[in-house]
């Protein structure tokens, strides 16, 4: 059982998107998921899943008593083995005591393999109390420095929290904008934040179109995304999918700087 | 053999002899790393340093660093340190974005300080990674060296240096009521 979470620091990365995907992987690949949705943005996991019509109940119903924990949970339509814990609509996920939050992941913990953990952009309260309850971190970045640096702040904060299993996630990967020179490298990404690359995720006007249909870009079994989020489960799973060369040397240069 | 190696937890165990030249002792070391054992794909074990009683330099501390990078077989994992000297700290991790460390005593820092670290320093300090964060000597009598810097800003005493980038042996200081780079040869 392990327990992660999805953060950043920056908005607007692909979080959201990302905790999705890698749950629609690792289903598909047999394991028990439950996503938690720890966003209070905009677009929550359950639009984005097209789920949104099957949220009856939140957390605060099940603090207050009015159901319970298992009734909350919305399970996929696509998937039997993967179940979304909805945001509250009707209170912050910090106004509820963590210790209760703590509580409810272990509960968790004896049904599923795998709970994903979307946080919150920011590194304030919201994201105090996402990396609070995990042991593992999936950071999430895009090849722009504004995105890096912050990357890097949230990893020195999780580092302090006792996390050390980091794992970074290049998202909206785009070859042209990295040959033009409009953006960075993988190379600088790693030069800077020094943790393991667990993969990337390409630059995709399908990803959005999946996002507003809600239904995840996953789905479609043909498009590169959801290779590239096959992969991501694979590594996951420690089985090792090789990177392309180069990647792999300056990782060891790294090591023995 | 003054350099003895033993491997305990998938760590590797290098003991040096306390009676014999260091100079000697990194000439050994030197030997061990370039043996079979070494060549394996994929063995890159950690290694860790029992020097005994001795009491390592600075410059010695360095050149075992610099060695250790020119073989790239093993990962510094540490030395062994005894109370009564006045021992270099060492700061493995990577300073990132956000975090400030003030140095007291003579500080060694193995990999790299990123942009929007803070390194607040009120003894000499040493890097052996990359430096782009923001350097402060607090006093006039701080040396800050270092081997490869990326708009990093270095100051002493309030002189400042602004968008420092530079590949090769630098030593930094307050000499005249002005801040001095050196480069050195080699
Ligand atoms: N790989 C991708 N290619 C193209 N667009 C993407 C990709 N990943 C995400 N997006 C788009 O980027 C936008 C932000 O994505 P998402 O909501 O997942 O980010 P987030 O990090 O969760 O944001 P927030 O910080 O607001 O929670 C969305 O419009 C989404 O469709
Ligand atoms: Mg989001």
């Amino acid at each position: 059982m392990r327990t992660i979470v999805i953060t950043s620091g920056k908005g607007g990365v692909g979080k959201s998107s990302v905790s999705i995907n890698i749950g629609y992987a690792l289903a598909n690949r047999g394991e028990k998921v439950c996503l938690i949705d720890a966003d209070f943005g905009l677009k929550n996991l359950d639009v984005m899943m097209g789920l949104e019509n099957r949220v009856i109940y939140d957390l605060h119903d099940v603090v207050t008593n009015k159901c319970t924990l298992q009734q909350i949970l919305v399970k996929d339509k696509r998937y039997d083995s993967l179940y979304l814990l909805p945001a509250c609509k009707s209170l912050s996920l910090e106004e509820i005591d963590v210790n209760y939050m703590v509580q409810m992941v272990d509960q968790l913990q004896e049904q599923f393999d795998y709970i994903l953990i979307d946080s919150p952009a920011g590194i304030e309260k919201g994201f105090q109390y996402a990396t609070g309850l995990c042991k593992e971190a999936i950071v999430v970045v895009n090849l722009d420095v504004a995105s890096l640096r912050d990357a890097d702040r949230v990893i020195g904060l999780l580092l302090k929290q006792g996390i050390t299993e980091l794992q970074m996630l290049v998202n909206k990967y785009n070859s042209d904008d990295i040959n033009q020179g409009r953006s960075l490298s993988l190379r600088d990404a790693h030069e800077i934040l020094s943790i393991p690359l667990l993969g990337i995720v390409y630059d995709d006007h399908q990803m959005i179109e999946a996002n507003n249909k809600g239904v995840p870009v996953y789905v479609d079994r043909k498009s590169l995304i959801s290779l590239c989020f096959d992969r991501i489960a694979q590594r996951l799973e420690g089985i090792e999918v090789p990177f392309m060369k180069y990647k792999k040397k300056k990782l060891l240069d790294k090591l023995f700087r | 053999m003054n350099v003895t190696m033993r491997s305990a937890n998938d760590v590797l165990t290098f003991k040096f002899n306390e009676e014999t030249q260091f100079s000697e002792l990194l000439g050994e070391l030197n030997g061990l790393l370039e043996q079979p054992l070494f060549n394996q794909d994929g063995y890159y074990p950690r290694a860790f340093f029992d020097i005994g009683k001795r009491i390592l330099n600075e410059d010695e501390i360095v050149s075992l660093m610099k060695l250790l990078k020119q073989h790239k077989k093993i990962i510094f994992d540490g030395v062994t340190c005894t109370k009564e000297k006045e021992n270099m700290q060492l700061i493995k991790r990577v300073i990132r974005n956000g975090e400030t460390i003030r140095v007291d005593v003579p500080t060694l820092f193995l990999d790299d300080i990123n942009p929007g670290a803070f390194i607040h320093c009120y003894s000499d300090v040493y890097f052996m990674g990359r430096v782009s964060g923001c350097i402060i000597g607090m006093n006039s009598s701080v040396k800050i060296c270092g081997r490869e810097f990326e708009r990093c800003k270095i100051s002493i005493n309030q002189k400042t240096l602004q968008d420092v980038t530079i590949s090769a042996m630098v030593t930094v200081y307050y000499e005249d009521n002005d801040i001095v780079l050196l480069k050195e040869e080699k």
